[in-house]
């Protein structure tokens, strides 16, 4: 690779600074090191300054591509160093690296409503939504210094997505309903994705933080784990050595960036050394390759290193308002807003009120009900409405959120591209007479003891299955209020609080009868799962979401009414054009709205967000921490930094 | 009549003399030689001013959560929601209005998020003795809405201790909560009791293979392993119970379990007054054995026993929500202190309604006077013998 001389330019001056830091360094050798060390025009971090001088690392010009991508720089030029603290609730989750490290060959905009591009410099799709077309940076380079080209896209495409063997079933994100794309690299920085159907989606999914990443796989890293590209008896001996069933079980450990530090990644943070039971705490370190400059072209992130503790809910909170916590919004509780703000100066930290993607706690009846009566009645729109009804939503939100919830049916909502006029109050008022009313329309008649008794005969007793967390919205406390309403038109429902895997498992089983799930519901075409059956997983029909997912093969046979959904997503999907797009996703929410498949309760007014004074770059226009948008990922973490005084 | 001794008992420490109880209960030694146990349990227990203090407290206790709906200001499903977290009230007195406080509404601050409460001076919510309020059963038998201390008028609002997050009064979720923390816990307590005794005293008592079946079978309940048995548990209780029922029968299953420890001991105290010379001796009178066994090895570790009683009892009321992380704990919206407890465990309450920790209060409180209770009928069980402090 030929070096611009602009280049030459600021390696030379690098050189100057670094010299002028160790001359700083010698004259003050007895104080404590400064970790802002540097002067402010050194284009790389000190301590990566260090480890080129110790030959450990090339020089940044050599590190960098031939262009890199120049980030916009929120507040201004920030310095290098420091540590960012942050928490999370489960030692698994990987949002840190989402949120902070994100990766992908397109990103989203400052604004999050559009794509830009990203590892890729060029992107062109064609006008059906069937071929995408990524040029990749010149000289880009994995953290561990190997080249990244498109080869690395052909085996992930190749490779993985398109084993059967690693992935049976194709996921939303990357099938087009029937097949998954091929991939053809005419060169090292050229990769076209191939797909018989159009994909409406797929450029959104390419700036999806969580979906971006899993397209980018090291290849000179991963291919010894891999059957088809290894020995295979080696790599099954590997596997089994490492206590793995399977070479594919012990590829995927290999391939976690959050768990394991060998990984080569892309992202401004690779994982020095990850947290697990003993530990409890990862810690994250700048990626000397990453691609990215600020307007003066020196390389970010400005921040070295992030350290994750794993916490309970409690603790998050109480670090955060000591101020322990630098930049923390995901994983914060709501409840302790309060006493965020009232430690605020105190602590030395502010707290934002960030949007929250139009999350609201709902309850979904099971559509596919393995029981023919319960089923036939949640399908009947009167018995939803009737439920709907006689939940007192102003009581609720004066009780637990002091009357400044979000009250509305789980729609996509103005924030949305999806949203559609006067969708989203339907059937919101308080009228238990209107609901005792359909109820008894129905011939749910009412035995001695005022409880309905289910048109077999036998009483009405639902099941709320649910998973109990005080982040948000307090899970149990809603529901006992809801266990309350409806106690009032003679439904009576039990509350199972249950963990996690047990839930996943249970809706899996299709064995609930009623969900009670928080909602993201502007998004909603990133993640099917809660407005349509695509899958065994779905939170309202998982049956008829098998029978979607398997083509009819299992599962349950959908009626009339929820197959015009599937047609709806299906057209949603393979939309040659938005205009096509759009039309399908309202469509989607006009049925919704008429239908009322969930009902919901209670949303957020906004979610707390925690910055402390010293941090500079994070943006202060409330934007979305949502999932979709990589969470604190939207203010492009990269170019945040301590103020370092 | 042939006493009860204490098999460890060295010269230094020897037992009281029928002098020394009749000194310390102020009686004549007359009255001591010829009192039956029982009495002089009595009188010896009626010394001890801690056990006393705590039995008083004990059966206040008792008796105010027999009559919880009569005690406590409203029931624990009347709530107010726009007075979640409202601070306790405390009544003024003034001669034309008699007790009473201001109502107040309640509204959040949309910036500090704080609720803020205003009372509104120009009216009075007048506090009074037997008013009509919620309805509730006497006793579960005489259905009433006569409370002892409340708001005059049905329907308005009072926090003498404060209000939880939903606005429900804390003081009659208290009152409440006594029914289950005292009820529930001295069930398994009781059969656990129940067991140890009877099995450990016919293992103690007969020995040889009776005695080693029995002790197999000890063995063999101590090696289940615990959580595994929760975990079975929680999969086989049917989720349409409610957590009141749910929990009991977890209690009584742990229980079941749990007699073993104190079977051992009862056993090893048993084999070694078996073979003391007063048991001889009434053996060789011909005395029944079940007479020989209550009347005269029983009193020999009464003491022990309520020990072990004593400090079961705290731990039961602790425990309550120990195992709610299995969804077969007590919790919401069952009323019992652990549960309020539990719900006060978060930032929130600690930095801006500490008054929700008050039902702590109420377990010290119970633990304290079980205690001292314990401690005195320790102590007097064995009239004769010296005070332990």
């Amino acid at each position: 690779m030929t070096q611009s001389p602009h280049l030459t330019r600021r390696t030379l001056l690098l050189m100057g600074g670094g010299a002028a830091a160790a001359i700083l360094t010698a004259c003050s050798s007895d104080e404590p090191p400064n970790p802002f060390d540097g002067a402010e025009d050194a284009l790389e971090s000190p301590m990566l300054a260090e480890r080129v001088e110790a030959g450990e690392l090339p020089e940044l010009g050599e590190r960098l591509p031939a262009e890199p991508k120049v980030v916009e720089v929120h507040d201004g030029p920030g310095r290098y160093g420091g540590t960012l603290q942050r928490a999370q609730l489960d030692v698994n989750d990987s949002g840190a690296l989402t949120a902070f490290a994100a990766v992908g060959l397109l990103e989203w905009t400052w604004a999050a409503d559009a794509a830009e591009p990203s590892l890729a410099v060029e992107f062109s799709k064609n006008d059906t939504n069937t071929e995408f077309t990524f040029v990749l940076r010149e000289g880009l380079k994995w953290s561990d210094g190997e080249p990244f080209t498109s080869a690395d896209l052909a085996f992930t495409v190749d490779d993985v997505l398109r084993n059967p063997t690693m992935i049976p079933a194709a996921p939303f994100w990357f099938s087009d309903g029937d097949d998954r794309p091929t991939v053809e690299t005419p060169d090292e920085r050229t990769v076209i994705f191939r797909y018989n159907n159009p994909f409406a989606l797929f450029e959104k999914y390419m700036c999806h933080p969580a979906v971006s990443h899993q397209f980018l796989k090291p290849k000179h890293y991963l291919e010894q784990f891999h059957a088809d590209h290894a020995d295979p008896d080696e790599v099954d001996a590997a596997a089994k050595a490492a206590g793995f069933d399977s070479w594919d079980q012990y590829f995927w450990d290999r391939d976690n960036w959050w768990t394991n530090p060998e990984r080569p990644v892309l992202g401004a943070y690779r994982v020095a050394s990850p947290a697990n039971a003993q530990s409890g705490t990862a810690s994250l370190e700048r990626n000397p390759y990453y691609w990215k400059v600020d307007g003066d072209g020196r390389q970010l992130p400005y921040i070295d290193n992030i350290q994750v503790q794993v916490l309970a809910q409690d603790a998050i909170d109480l670090r955060a308002a000591n101020g322990d916590l630098n930049f923390q919004g995901h994983n914060l509780g709501y409840n302790s807003a309060q006493v965020f703000l009232q430690n605020e100066e105190s602590n030395g930290y502010r707290m934002l009120r960030w949007r929250n993607d139009a999350t609201l706690l709902s309850i979904c009846p099971n559509l596919s009900h393995q029981d023919e009566v319960l089923r036939e009645l949640f399908m009947e729109p009167d018995f939803r409405a009737a439920l709907s009804l006689a939940i007192d939503r102003e009581d609720m939100n004066t009780t637990m959120l002091g009357g400044l919830g979000d009250v509305r049916q789980p729609l996509a909502t103005e924030t949305s591209d999806y949203y559609v006029e006067g969708t989203g109050t339907r059937h919101l008022e308080h009228d238990v007479d209107r609901a005792n009313e359909l109820l008894d329309g129905l011939g749910l008649t009412r035995g001695s003891d005022g409880r309905r008794q289910r048109p077999d005969g036998a009483p009405l007793e639902l099941v709320l299955l649910y998973v109990d967390s005080t982040a948000g919205v307090a899970t149990s406390d809603a529901f006992t209020m809801v266990q309350r309403y409806w106690e009032e038109i003679g439904v009576r429902i039990s509350l199972r609080p249950v963990d996690p895997t047990l839930y996943a498992e249970l809706r899996v089983a299709n064995d609930f009868d009623l969900d009670g799930t928080p909602m993201p519901s502007d998004d909603f075409d990133m993640e099917p799962v809660w407005y349509v059956p695509t899958g065994n997983n779905s939170h309202f029909a998982p049956a008829y979401g098998q029978w979607y997912a398997t083509n009819g093969a299992e599962g349950m046979e959908p009626p009339e009414e929820i197959k015009r959904l599937m047609d709806s997503w299906d057209a949603l999907r393979g939309a040659p054009n938005d205009e096509e797009r759009l039309a399908a996703g309202r469509a989607i929410v006009t049925q919704h709205d008429e239908n009322v498949y969930a009902i919901g309760l209670l949303g957020l007014p906004f979610q707390p967000v925690i910055v402390t004074d010293d941090l500079r770059g994070v943006r202060d226009d409330e934007p979305k921490l949502s999932f979709y948008y990589g969470r604190e990922g939207i203010t492009k973490p990269e170019q945040i930094s301590f103020t370092g005084s | 009549m042939v006493q009860p001794q204490l098999p460890q008992a060295t010269p230094d420490d020897e037992a009281g003399t029928t002098a020394d109880l009749a000194t310390e209960t102020g009686r004549s030694s007359r009255d001591v030689a010829s009192a039956s146990q029982r009495r002089l349990i009595w009188w010896r227990f009626r010394k001890h001013r801690l056990a006393m203090v705590g039995l008083v407290l004990l059966v206040a206790m008792y008796v105010v959560a027999a009559f919880a709906g009569f005690f406590a200001p409203f029931s624990t499903t009347t709530y107010s929601g726009e007075h979640a977290y409202h601070p306790p009230q405390v009544p003024r007195f003034s001669l034309q209005e008699g007790l009473f406080v201001h109502p107040t509404t309640g509204h959040t601050d949309p910036e500090t998020l704080a609720p803020v409460f205003t009372p509104d001076e120009s009216e009075h919510v007048h506090l009074r003795f037997f008013v009509h309020g919620d309805s509730y059963r006497l006793l579960g038998l005489v259905e009433t809405d006569i409370h002892l201390f409340g708001p005059s008028e049905p329907g308005e609002r009072w926090y003498p201790l404060g209000a939880d997050r939903t606005g429900a009064d804390l003081l009659s979720k208290i009152i409440y909560g006594s029914q289950i923390s005292l009820s529930i816990g001295l069930v398994g307590v009781a059969i656990s009791l129940l067991l140890g005794l009877l099995l450990g005293g016919i293992s103690g008592y007969f020995g040889g293979t009776v005695d080693a079946v029995l002790q197999r079978v000890i063995e063999l309940f101590m090696s289940i392993p615990t959580l595994p048995l929760w975990l079975g548990l929680a999969a086989s209780v049917p989720p349409q119970w409610g957590p009141v029922p749910t929990y009991l029968m977890i209690t009584v299953i742990l229980s079941l379990l749990g007699w073993t420890s104190l079977a051992r001991v009862i056993r090893g105290r048993l084999l070694q007054i078996r073979d003391e010379d007063y048991v001889l001796a009434a053996t060789l009178d011909g005395v029944p054995t079940t007479r020989i066994i209550f009347r005269h090895m029983v009193p020999a570790f009464t003491s022990h026993i309520i020990a072990t009683v004593s400090l079961a009892v705290p731990a039961m009321i602790l425990s309550e929500t120990a195992l709610s992380f299995l969804g077969l704990g007590l919790r919401s919206p069952a009323v019992s202190w652990g549960v309020l407890l539990q719900d006060a465990q978060n930032v929130n309450v600690i930095a801006t309604a500490p008054w929700l920790l008050l039902p702590g209060v109420a377990v010290v409180l119970a633990v304290v006077a079980f205690n001292f209770v314990g401690d005195g009928l320790r102590d007097s069980a064995d009239p004769y013998g010296k005070r332990s402090t």
